[in-house]
């Protein structure tokens, strides 16, 4: 069986300035994958060439059987494939409903799209509570809470998520990673998960890949990873 | 007292008329970030087509509408997408170009027309109708019911379709707005058509009142900026509420100074606003409803 998500080769970066240096992956129906990493390495750049906001300068993105390679970043919750970008991007100056419901915009069929409202209200309480506040207004957990329930309205097959831990505290980020883990189990969805936070992301992933500089320098099942003292080292402040 | 009231009334149907050409300018600038300079000669555009419907078609203006409408639709989004689209990354190349669309436009109907002034007689040119002891431009009562309906409505399908929250996405975030799988390029070719289609109405309405030339829409865009600034970019009640303000301001003026003085008071107020208030009356939900963020 072929993976969900399989990338070969790919390169990408700013103007002339080189960013990712031919990095390959794949991600599994089912599974969570961590890519994990230092400041300005390269991972959010990952995820932009991924979903389609930066062309890519080389190699193949094979998504669902087809190759994805610089399709437009709208085609992408369509055809199942859903990013929660750094900081949540949530839209400010709408309300939380609105949001979740641009969430589900491809969806044509309005009775749908509520149903799938209530559903992520239902997973997440607190949005419910806040559905007619605006988005610009909701704590840094909430946001990320948010930008996930958002992410879940389009039913991925694959979502991909830059950093959700990002200003988070400890509980709130076992509290995120817990959610993401059950929606996995529950909806049978696949995670892209970047995070610097390496110890969280190891704890949850089954897989994962270290990124440095550009190019993935280890990779391995989470576990095996945890225990690397090179990876303890250099990430996990151990 | 009778002549106050007059005064006042003129301010309003003048603000009305204000604000039928503001609305537009101020969703093509709260959605796209482009000032549009052009948008007073897609006002003459339309009030040219108008004329044109009405001379070969018989058309009356107020029916004109229902065609001048799409076709400055249809001109505004191929303006979006074959101008100001290559430009994207250089918003000072933009505001170049609208201005550049300007230039273009007023002088190319000026050689086409060979610059005479036009006027057509419709039935609601001359007619009026009494309130109290003053006598009122039916025309210019219609302009002003025409851009409540317009506002109202506007401002309601931005709220509540999913279309216009998708237009509302767009102008706050586009990268996020992309991730929701909206095509940008497309809401900003509709709404760049949309706001040009606004032109071309109010060109329409305004046709029974003026007569054409074309530099006519100079007399429009000016007060339109003060409006928008005025209101507040971005909002759409802003453009409505600041239509009124403006056009208040210049009939009190030039009723009590000097009617050439009008311009050089619409100046000191788009002046002591940005001095005192940059977002507007309406900042809160005007220029930050929008998204006074950075883009990607
Ligand atoms: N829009 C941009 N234009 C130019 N260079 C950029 C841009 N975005 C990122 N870079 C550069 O590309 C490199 C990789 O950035 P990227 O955002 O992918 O790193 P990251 O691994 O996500 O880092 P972080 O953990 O801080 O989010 C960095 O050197 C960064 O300076
Ligand atoms: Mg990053």
């Amino acid at each position: 069986m072929s993976a969900l998500l399989t990338v070969t080769a790919l390169h990408a970066g700013y103007g002339t300035v080189p960013v990712l240096r031919g990095v390959s992956l794949y991600v599994n129906a089912g599974e969570i994958v961590a890519i994990v990493g230092a400041n300005g390495a390269g991972k959010s750049t990952l995820l932009g060439a991924i979903s389609g906001l930066l062309p890519p300068t080389g190699g193949t993105i094979m998504f669902r059987g087809a190759d994805v390679t610089a399709r437009p970043a709208h085609r992408g919750p369509a055809s199942g494939m859903a990013l929660v970008p750094e900081g949540g991007r949530l839209f400010p100056f709408l309300t939380v409903e609105d949001n979740l419901l641009l969430g589900g915009f491809t969806v044509a069929d309005k009775a749908e799209r509520l149903r799938r409202l209530n559903e992520v209200m239902e997973t997440f309480p607190i949005l419910g509570e806040r559905r007619f506040q605006l988005a610009g207004k909701l704590s840094g957990g909430e946001r990320q809470m948010c930008a996930v329930a958002r992410a879940i309205m389009s039913r991925p097959a694959l979502m991909m998520l830059d950093e959700p831990s990002v200003g988070l505290s400890p509980l709130m980020v076992e509290r995120i990673l817990a959610a993401v883990q059950t929606l996995v189990a529950r909806i049978g969805l696949s995670v892209l998960l970047v995070e610097q936070n390496t110890v969280e992301a190891l704890e949850v992933a089954d897989r994962a890949y270290v990124l440095d500089h550009g190019n993935f320098v280890l990779d391995g099942p989470a576990r095996t990873l945890a225990a690397d003292p090179r990876v303890q080292q250099a990430y996990m402040g151990l | 007292m009778a002549s106050f009231a007059g005064v006042l009334l003129a301010g309003v149907l003048l603000g009305g008329i204000y604000s039928l050409v503001a609305i537009g300018l101020n969703l093509i600038f709260g959605v796209i970030r482009v000032v549009n300079f052009a948008q007073g000669e897609f006002v003459m555009l339309g009030m040219y087509a108008t004329v044109v419907a009405y001379t070969l078609l018989h058309l009356d203006p107020y029916l004109g509408m229902l065609l001048v409408f799409p076709l400055l639709f249809v001109f505004g989004m191929a303006v979006q997408r074959f101008i100001l689209q290559p430009l994207q990354n250089e918003p000072m190349m933009q505001i170049f170009a609208t201005f550049g669309m300007l230039m273009l436009l007023q002088n190319v109907v000026l050689a086409v027309t060979g610059g005479t002034a036009v006027s057509i007689r419709t039935p609601a040119s001359g007619l009026t109708i009494a309130v109290g002891p003053l006598q009122v431009s039916v025309a210019r009562v219609v302009a002003l019911l025409a851009v409540t309906v317009v506002a109202v409505g506007l401002q309601w399908a931005l709220h509540t379709t999913m279309t216009g929250k998708a237009v509302r996405a767009v102008a706050q975030d586009r990268r996020a707005a992309r991730l929701m799988g909206i095509d940008v390029e497309r809401t900003y070719m509709l709404t760049f058509g949309f706001g040009a289609g606004l032109a071309g109405v109010a060109g329409a309405l305004l046709t029974p009142i003026f007569t054409l030339t074309p530099q006519i829409g100079g007399n429009f865009i000016l007060p339109a900026f003060a409006v928008v600034v005025l209101g507040g970019l971005g909002s759409v009640w802003g453009a409505y509420i600041g239509g009124f303000l403006i056009g208040l301001t210049e009939a009190l003026a030039g009723f009590y100074l000097d009617p050439a003085l009008k311009q050089a008071v619409w100046f000191a107020i788009f002046i002591l606003v940005l001095v005192v208030r940059p977002t507007g009356l309406f900042g809160v939900v005007g220029a930050e409803e929008v998204g006074l963020r950075v883009q990607e």
